[in-house]
């Protein structure tokens, strides 16, 4: 009986999948399965309205106080001039003086997009998130100015569940990390060799995460 | 055509264009030959591990030809019945070259059959391939024509918006594909299409200016150097578990969407996809199209077209071989003005854009636009302001041809659409290369409309023609169109200027003539998308994944 119980269960959330799930893509995933692939077909309906480019890039800039340094350029080159992160812009800014002159930078509209964009869910920003943020966790600078934010005494330790939460408290202000979640950042300690590289890996990945972005 | 055979055609192609350069006669012919190849050979292989679902929506190619050309010598047939229909002649109305008696020529419209209907004499002509010629008449196997459009505002700027906007300002149709896709790069475009675009739910547009256009297309999506959440093992499994933790972890909160932690994924395996020789790739499709244009205005061999490139006619200044305001074509003979260096602006830069971003499964909604005629020659020409002479001047012609005379237009633009045409028929040959299952290619999801901003109203002595915005035209392109098909009513004697195009009024409208909100609610149909003007009718419906007509009226009305 419980055999045939867990034959049917079985075939009910199988045909429940079909059901379910749009039709399966098969995209070059390195570790596909049934629930990536459904979740990779979601995403192309670029449906959640996510925080415009200027909010990208002061996050980055004061997780990794990175204002009036290397990486603020390549913060705002990477997000903030990219228009795949959204508006908000103006299409006359960059004439308001006169075709020489530029008085008014930060509302401008870049690469040449000639209408004001209202931000959206798409890879293109995930991409350039993901190329920023290891840009900044590279930088010893950078990763010292999270170490400052983390551990008072400006050292590296093993991460902890205390930390960890310590951490992800600076990309994400309302809600704690579940114990899962948790659970999975120390996996990536693990994953990593001496603490300095575990935490480079933890804040990257915390980091590339695409929830602090969304509204 | 099997993919297999598409890639046997590529490679055809670049042994002909090889065989057309200095390269080819030298020793380097083997090493470009080879880089090429392995440029192709990893696009494909990109390609051939693609992103399948990327290919299921539903896609769009506007191209505009910007300027206004005039539609009369391609996709305009004034009689498309044939004898049945009454059309009163204009001068400038023309296409063919009949001998008179007294040795003189006199340019007329002439017509040719095709499927049901009677095309432009141009449509009796054949066109380049990359293998060979073919008949022209084999691009409208698939072709929908809507004529008769009245555009209400006489504007360059204004009316090439509403091509795919037909409200100015308002959604337009790239943006509500973009809105549909599911391909990773939603729109891009070039040539100034980003001011049109604007879809509903706000997705970036990505605009692909200069040589190198695929570069910035992937640009996100190119990693820099050695990436720790990329190809780096144990990392980066960890990264991706401790991401979908996060994603289940949203999930259940019902706070955020996991379709973030999904686009990001996304945007993972692209960032992995290996688009190599970017600038090179971008390079050989353009150069395919450019030698596709260069062939058609060439107008060599089987390339010339019966009473037109036959004819040897000699300029004799007036206003007929008008090339330009005040300046006059006086050469021995006129079909000098075209030849193998005349391109047109943007129009194999347009071409390689489309093919590459659609064939490529990476966008669903492209825009672009090309414009002027370069490299035209102006043998022998005098201007009779300045008093001044031009010989064997190059010129870059404009699309806005109000001063270019009958028998000049009648040799630029049979060509021209020549060239165009060619470049259609190859991006469709590419499209219906692509199965996408069910026995369906691409191109039976693609829509390619091609418009100008406005036909042209011809003037009454063969001067010139001037802006025919009562009298526009709507064409398409798409597997979803099982054969020609024509709608659309004209005057026969439009403003006084004879049969040109000039709108009528439709029963099916309720005695109102079509405007562009109609062909925009066309392609809306087609494409399963809202229509931006949601009170103006199709003139299709679908039906088996095919259109049919609705709107069917197709009259010359006095």
């Amino acid at each position: 009986m419980k055999l045939f119980l867990l034959l049917v269960s079985t075939l009910f959330l199988a045909s429940c999948q079909d059901i379910v799930g749009p039709e399966a893509t098969k995209l070059n995933f390195r570790a596909p399965n049934a629930v990536e692939e459904r979740e990779a077909k979601l995403s192309y309906t670029y449906e959640q309205q996510m925080s415009d480019r200027a909010y990208v890039e002061s996050v980055l800039l004061q997780v990794f106080d990175a204002a009036g340094k290397a990486m603020a350029t390549t913060i705002q080159t990477e997000v903030f001039q990219k228009i795949e992160f959204g508006g908000p812009c103006d299409i006359y800014a960059p004439s308001d003086v006169g075709a020489a002159a530029v008085e008014f930078s930060r509302e401008q509209c870049f690469n040449g997009i000639g209408v004001v964009q209202g931000s959206n869910n798409n890879p293109m920003r995930y991409s350039l998130t993901t190329k920023v943020c290891e840009k900044l966790v590279k930088d010893s600078d950078s990763l010292g100015a999270v170490r400052k934010k983390i551990f008072s005494d400006n050292k590296w330790k093993k991460p902890t569940p205390g930390s960890i939460q310590t951490a992800w408290g600076l990309f994400y202000q309302v809600h704690r990390a579940e114990p899962m979640v948790v659970e999975a950042l120390l996996d990536v300690a693990e994953a990593s060799s001496g603490e300095e590289d575990a935490w480079r890996n933890i804040i990257l990945t915390m980091c590339i995460s695409p929830d602090w972005q969304a509204l | 055509m099997s993919h297999k055979k598409f890639e046997l055609d590529r490679r055809d192609f670049l042994k002909q264009l090889l065989v057309g350069t200095s390269i080819g006669s030298s020793g380097l012919l083997n090493v470009f030959l080879t880089n090429m190849m392995a440029n192709i050979l990893q696009s494909s292989t990109a390609h051939a591990a693609g992103e399948e679902a990327a290919f299921q929506d539903f896609k769009l190619i506007s191209l505009i030809l910007a300027g206004g050309a005039p539609r009369y010598y391609w996709d305009l047939p004034i009689n498309p019945n044939g004898s049945t229909d009454k059309i009163m002649d204009n001068p400038m109305v023309t296409n063919r070259f009949k001998k008179n008696s007294n040795g003189t020529f006199s340019p007329y419209y002439a017509s040719t059959p095709v499927g049901n209907y009677h095309l432009p004499h141009t449509w009796a002509g054949n066109i380049p391939t990359s293998v060979g010629i073919t008949p022209m008449k084999n691009l409208a196997q698939n072709m929908m024509i809507l004529r008769g459009l009245d555009l209400q505002i006489d504007s360059h700027e204004i009316d090439r918006e509403r091509q795919v906007a037909p409200v100015p300002g308002g959604i337009s149709l790239t943006g509500l594909v973009a809105d549909q896709a599911q391909s990773p790069i939603p729109a891009v475009g070039r040539g100034g299409g980003g001011g049109y675009y604007k879809g509903e739910k706000g997705i970036a547009y990505v605009n692909l200016v200069g040589n190198n256009p695929f570069t910035t297309a992937l640009n996100p999506f190119t990693p820099e150097g050695e990436m720790i959440s990329l190809n780096n093992g144990q990392i980066e499994q960890s990264i991706d578990a401790a991401l979908k933790k996060m994603s289940q972890a949203s999930a259940d909160r019902g706070k955020f969407l996991p379709s973030t932690f999904a686009t990001r994924f996304n945007a993972k395996k692209m960032m992995m996809k290996k688009f190599g020789n970017l600038a090179s790739s971008f390079t050989i499709l353009r150069d395919k199209y450019a030698l596709l244009i260069s062939r058609a205005f060439a107008a060599e061999g089987s390339l010339s077209l019966m009473g037109v490139d036959d004819q040897i006619i000699a300029a004799n200044g007036t206003a007929g071989f008008r090339v330009q305001e005040s300046e006059f074509f006086n050469g021995p003979d006129i079909r000098a003005f075209t030849d193998s260096r005349t391109g047109i602006t943007e129009l194999a830069e347009s071409m390689a854009v489309a093919e590459f971003m659609i064939m490529e499964g990476l966008s669903s909604s492209v825009n672009v636009v090309c414009s002027n005629i370069t490299n035209t020659l102006y043998k022998s020409t005098y201007n009779t302001v300045s008093k001044t002479s031009r010989i064997d001047a190059r010129v870059t012609h404009p699309m806005d041809v109000h001063f270019t005379g009958n028998f000049m237009a009648t040799i630029l633009f049979s060509r021209y659409y020549r060239a165009l045409s060619a470049c259609l028929y190859e991006l469709i040959a590419q499209l219906n290369s692509k199965g996408i299952g069910g026995g369906r290619t691409l191109f039976d999801k693609t829509v390619i409309a091609v418009n100008s901003e406005f036909n042209r109203l011809p003037r009454n002595d063969g001067s010139g023609a001037d802006h025919g915005w009562r009298g526009s035209n709507f064409t398409l392109f798409s597997g979803m169109v099982p054969e020609l098909t024509i709608a659309g009513n004209v005057h026969t004697n439009g403003d006084g200027r004879g049969t040109w195009g000039h709108g009528a009024p439709l029963t099916e409208l309720g005695g109102r003539e079509a405007i562009i909100g109609n062909a925009a609610s066309t392609v809306a149909t087609l494409l399963e998308i809202k229509t931006p003007t949601p009170n103006d009718q199709s003139f299709v419906y679908k039906e088996g994944g095919k259109a049919k007509l609705s709107i069917k009226s197709l009259k010359n009305v006095a």
